[in-house]
């Protein structure tokens, strides 16, 4: 059996507003093996979305435990939840989510900034990456300049850059046609066979069907 | 990683151009402002401090009360000083200035000029004070009659070389002198300023009796200014516990003749320039100016910072979602923090060299308007780094106050844009206190401005008595000229076609006038009254326009005859007791020949000054030349002809009669200026805070906005729905203001014997402007706000 990078136990999120309470997530006992492919499915408003934040130490659980790569990160402070994120985990978004005021170059090169990583070895990084995903001549460019596939090849580049353990995509194929769509999700599996865990949320039978293993959510729990 | 940060932090920039352009401008003027201002309060602050010696040396001035009148003299005896000296041990020295009664003309090779604060002094000046030599040496320069130190400006002025040693000037065509040093010059802001000092021994021979004379009215008349200096390690206090025995020693004697009190009072070198004018003194300062001032750059610094705060908050509201995206990719709490700072920075930067292009673009106009520019050296000093210092964690503090809560977020609100947390409740409603508060301020500024503008230009149009139009003062220098040679240069002037008519006076409105005791009986018994008194011939009445009440004027028929009996005023018969019909009548030998209509000669800060004027033809005062023509310059060429063919070796200097009256409110029209200045300021800067707050709340009703379209409401509507809250923010601002603008300028106003009064279209005045500044200011955002599609208002949320 391989090292489990993700597992959670009890794991439960809720909401709380003045008048009203939401549970998103409930209960919920997860384990993701490294180099596993993990689709997450389910109606709107089942937790999908909210588990993968909680996975992406993006947002705090309520109760439960979360493990990532055997470190308990539960009780860790924002700035210690950020660099575990910063140097293993990628995210990518189904509205892409890049910063409009920069180009192409300096949205990759982000994550590599926050690093620290030298301006010299960020250029060439970056320039690597977009070589490969065909986006080398698209550098200079603004988003609102390229086309939605383009902008999410853009996101994976910037997911990729530091070379992280864990992908998660939240709906990527979301806004994209079929073509662009199974572009990303070529990208995905290349980079899941190449070592990297991905947890992917979708609605898209089709587009689960590339994982290795689906899970159903419903009111915030596993059903399967 | 720096670079990086500040290209993203420009880019920013860039992009929201509302933002950044409104954050440098806001801060711009209050760097401009708080610049000026720190440069003009220094100028003023160290008047006088810039030798080493400054904290050591006093003016002696005398407080003077006589039975029937007080004054202050800023020129005491000559022997004042030097006795002073040898009794009291804590001052260790001495010096004196004497004046010229009024412009010297000194003459240099074959130029003529005038000059101003040309003093008599003794060689110990240069030990009160050290003035660094160029040339020639302080010990040697004014021991003997003859001598002259003149100031590096002046002997390039003179000569165009500061090399002068040995080379003459003549004083007022009589005296010659021998330049034994040149000096460096003192900065501007020093209150004697010594550009020509002449030794001492160099007096005319009357002046010189009086100098060396050792009776007791020599420690009181109006001679000298007065100067000591003090030991390393003495008081100003040791001398005045000393001066009582002093003063019954050698003053008592004439005290006691004159019925009269005398107080000393000792002013401080950087003191000198804004005491109370003293009589026999030089103009002064107003100190009010740097504390008006100051208040008013830190006032518009703090208005800055509360808009930058406000304008960051509704930028920092639209790039929430970035702010999550960096989160999301890895930067930490410090990594967002820094990447602001640079935006900060880049702002600052930015602002700064801005504010000094505005400033040195300006200097000419500040120092036109307002009589004084930038004063580059009060930007070394330490105290103006700890400003800088100052300013700067105010504007971080400033900073902190939007940031800090927004990057303790965490990540997924950033990206979700939440605004539910209870911050941003606070944060609007202190971007709303501060912009009411930024308004009642500006409406307080306007009214003010208003009330002010409307009083200066009352005093300017306010009926004192005479006509001012066209009058050309023309200025007699001359001592010892036949009479005759002034009737003849008079007769002259009139035969030019230009000129309607031509009077000789001995002073002109503004000035010191001459005084004159007359002794009345007042409630059974005898009292002397100080009246004022201006020295006239026969066609001044005429060429002034002035209205007798009753009686006559001089005879114009006997032009040059000596006439007994004098004209009043219409004060002076107030001031005097005497009742009506007053021509024919006599205080005690002296005929009242007629009365004036008012007759204002003084400013109108002071209620009118009476004067009585007697017929006298002088060579010392004014020829005062009506023009029938506005071709001013055109007459102002035939009138310094006719001037030269009389007086070749003797400047020609002039003035007009409605610039020396208007000069009496030059205080006034300056801080009128001023006043404007800031309220301008402050309107603008106060409307930058309103387009951020605007801003802001618009885009938190965009969903709002869109919900209604979407049920029918119509464009109108929504502007109305926005606006309604602007109309009211300026009501309730105005309602602040009017109690507290009531008081202040009432306050003000007294200061005015003469005045305007309050009135409610000032008030409502005031409220347009700030309502039609701010509907202009947010009219676009408003308006685009309501014309947006509902669709990508709701798709957007």
């Amino acid at each position: 059996m391989k090292e489990l990078i993700i597992q959670t136990k009890q794991l439960t999120k809720q909401f709380v507003s003045e008048e009203v309470k939401t549970t998103a997530v409930r209960d919920l006992d997860l384990t993701v093996e490294q180099g596993e492919f993990v689709a997450v499915m389910g109606p709107s408003g089942c937790g999908k979305s909210t588990l993968l934040n909680l996975l992406g130490l993006v947002d705090r659980p309520s109760s439960g435990s979360f493990s990532f790569n055997g470190q308990e990160v539960n009780s860790l402070s924002e700035n210690q939840m950020t660099r575990i994120r910063r140097g293993n985990m990628g995210y990518i978004f189904q509205n892409f989510n890049l910063v409009d005021e920069l180009n192409v170059s300096e949205n990759v090169e982000l994550p590599l900034i926050f690093m620290g990583i030298r301006r010299k070895e960020r250029r060439e990084r970056v320039a690597e990456i977009l070589h490969h995903l065909k986006l080398g001549h698209r550098s200079g460019h603004y988003p609102r300049q390229l086309s939605g596939g383009q902008q999410q090849r853009v996101a994976f580049a910037r997911a990729i850059v530091n070379r992280p353990a864990l992908l998660l995509a939240d709906e990527p194929t979301g806004n994209l046609d079929s073509k662009n769509g199974a572009v990303i999700l070529d990208l995905l599996t290349e980079h899941n066979r190449q070592g990297a865990t991905v947890v992917m949320v979708t609605h898209s039978h089709k587009d689960a069907s590339y994982a290795h293993r689906i899970i159903h959510l419903q009111d915030g729990s596993i059903i399967n | 990683m720096i670079r990086s940060y500040i290209t993203i932090a420009f880019k920013y920039l860039v992009r929201q151009p509302a933002y950044s352009i409104l954050s440098i401008l806001g801060f711009s003027l209050a760097f401009a402002s708080l610049f000026y201002i720190y440069s003009h309060v220094s100028y003023q602050r160290n008047y006088d401090k810039h030798l080493d010696t400054w904290d050591r040396v006093y003016r002696l001035s005398g407080k003077i009360n006589l039975p029937d009148n007080e004054n202050t003299h800023a020129q005491l005896g000559p022997r004042l000083a030097p006795v002073m000296m040898e009794e009291i041990p804590a001052i260790v020295q001495m010096a004196r200035l004497v004046s010229f009664e009024e412009k010297c003309i000194i003459t240099a090779g074959e130029q003529i000029f005038f000059e101003e604060q040309v003093y008599y002094t003794d060689s110990t000046i240069f030990d009160l004070f050290p003035l660094q030599f160029i040339s020639g040496t302080p010990k040697n320069a004014l021991l003997t009659r003859g001598q002259v130190v003149i100031s590096r400006r002046i002997a390039e002025k003179y000569f165009g070389s500061t090399d002068v040693i040995g080379k003459q000037l003549k004083i007022n065509n009589d005296q010659v002198l021998e330049i034994t040093g040149v000096t460096r010059d003192l900065p501007d802001n020093v209150h004697h300023k010594m550009h020509v000092l002449i030794s001492m021994h160099s007096l005319p021979a009357p002046r010189l009796e009086v100098l060396n004379g050792n009776d007791s009215e020599n420690y009181w008349r109006p001679f000298a200014y007065n100067f000591i200096m003090l030991g390393a390690n003495n008081t100003i206090d040791e001398v005045e516990h000393a001066f009582p025995a002093f003063y019954e020693k050698y003053m008592a004697e004439f005290g006691n003749f004159l019925k009269a009190d005398f107080k000393l009072i000792f002013t401080a070198l950087p003191d000198l320039h804004f005491t109370p004018q003293f009589s026999y003194d030089l103009s002064k300062g107003n100190r009010s100016y740097s504390y008006l001032l100051s208040a008013a750059g830190i006032f518009l610094l703090l208005i800055a910072l509360l808009n930058y705060s406000n304008l960051l908050s509704a930028s920092l509201a639209s790039r929430t979602h970035s702010l999550g995206i960096f989160k999301i990719n890895g930067a930490e709490r410090l990594h967002i923090f820094k990447l602001l700072i640079a935006e900060l920075l880049l702002v600052i930067s930015i602002s700064a060299a801005v504010a000094w292009f505005m400033l040195t673009g300006a200097e000419g106009w500040f120092t036109e308007q307002l009589g004084g520019g930038l004063m580059p050296s009060a930007f070394h000093t330490g105290s103006f780094m700890l400003m800088l210092l100052l300013v700067l964690a105010a504007i971080l503090l400033a900073f902190l106050l939007p940031v800090i809560s927004r990057i303790y977020r965490q990540p997924i609100k950033l990206l979700k844009n939440d605004s539910s947390l209870g911050g941003e409740r606070k944060r609007y409603n202190f971007g709303k206190g501060s912009i009411i508060l930024q308004f009642t301020l500006s409406v307080i500024l306007i009214i003010s401005s208003i009330l002010i503008t409307r009083q200066v230009q009352y005093l300017l149009k306010a009926e004192i008595g005479y006509d001012t139009t066209n009058v050309v003062q023309l200025k007699l220098h001359a001592e010892d000229v036949p009479l005759e040679k002034i009737f003849s240069l008079k007769e002259e002037l009139k035969q030019i076609p230009l000129v309607q008519e031509v009077a000789y006076s001995s002073n002109v409105p503004g000035e010191a006038f001459g005084t004159s005791h007359f002794k009345i009986n007042e409630n059974g018994q005898e009292a002397s009254k100080i009246v004022s008194t201006l020295a006239i011939d026969a066609d001044y009445i005429p060429l002034m326009q002035m209205e007798l009440r009753e009686g006559r004027n001089f005879d114009r028929n006997r032009p040059t005859d000596p006439q007994s009996g004098i004209i009043v005023n219409e004060a002076c018969i107030d001031f005097l007791g005497l009742g009506d019909s007053l021509a024919g009548k006599y205080i005690r030998n002296i005929e009242i020949l007629g009365v004036l209509k008012n007759g204002k000669y003084n400013s109108l800060h002071e209620e009118s000054r009476p004067v009585a004027f007697y017929f006298e033809t002088g060579t010392r005062g004014y020829l005062n030349v009506k023009l029938n023509t506005t071709d001013v310059p055109g007459a102002l060429k035939f009138i310094e002809e006719a001037y030269m063919q009389f007086f070749d070796n003797i400047p020609f200097e002039y003035s007009f009669l409605d610039q020396t009256v208007e000069q009496m409110y030059r205080n006034d029209i300056n801080q009128s200026k001023l006043l404007g200045a800031f309220t301008l300021l402050s309107i603008i800067i106060a409307n930058i805070g309103l387009f951020g707050l605007v801003s802001l709340l618009n885009r938190k009703r965009l969903r709002e906005i869109g919900i209604r379209k979407v049920n029918g409401a119509q464009n109108w509507q929504i502007v109305v729905l926005l606006g309604k809250q602007l109309v009211l923010w300026v009501a309730f601002a105005v309602v602040l203001a009017i109690p507290v603008t009531w008081y202040v300028s009432g306050l003000w106003l007294q200061n005015f014997a003469t005045r305007i009064s309050f009135s409610w279209t000032f008030v409502l005045l005031g409220a347009l402007i700030i309502l039609l500044s701010a509907i202009l200011t947010t009219a676009a955002m408003t308006l685009r706000a309501s014309t947006r599609n509902p669709v990508d208002t709701l798709r957007y949320e």
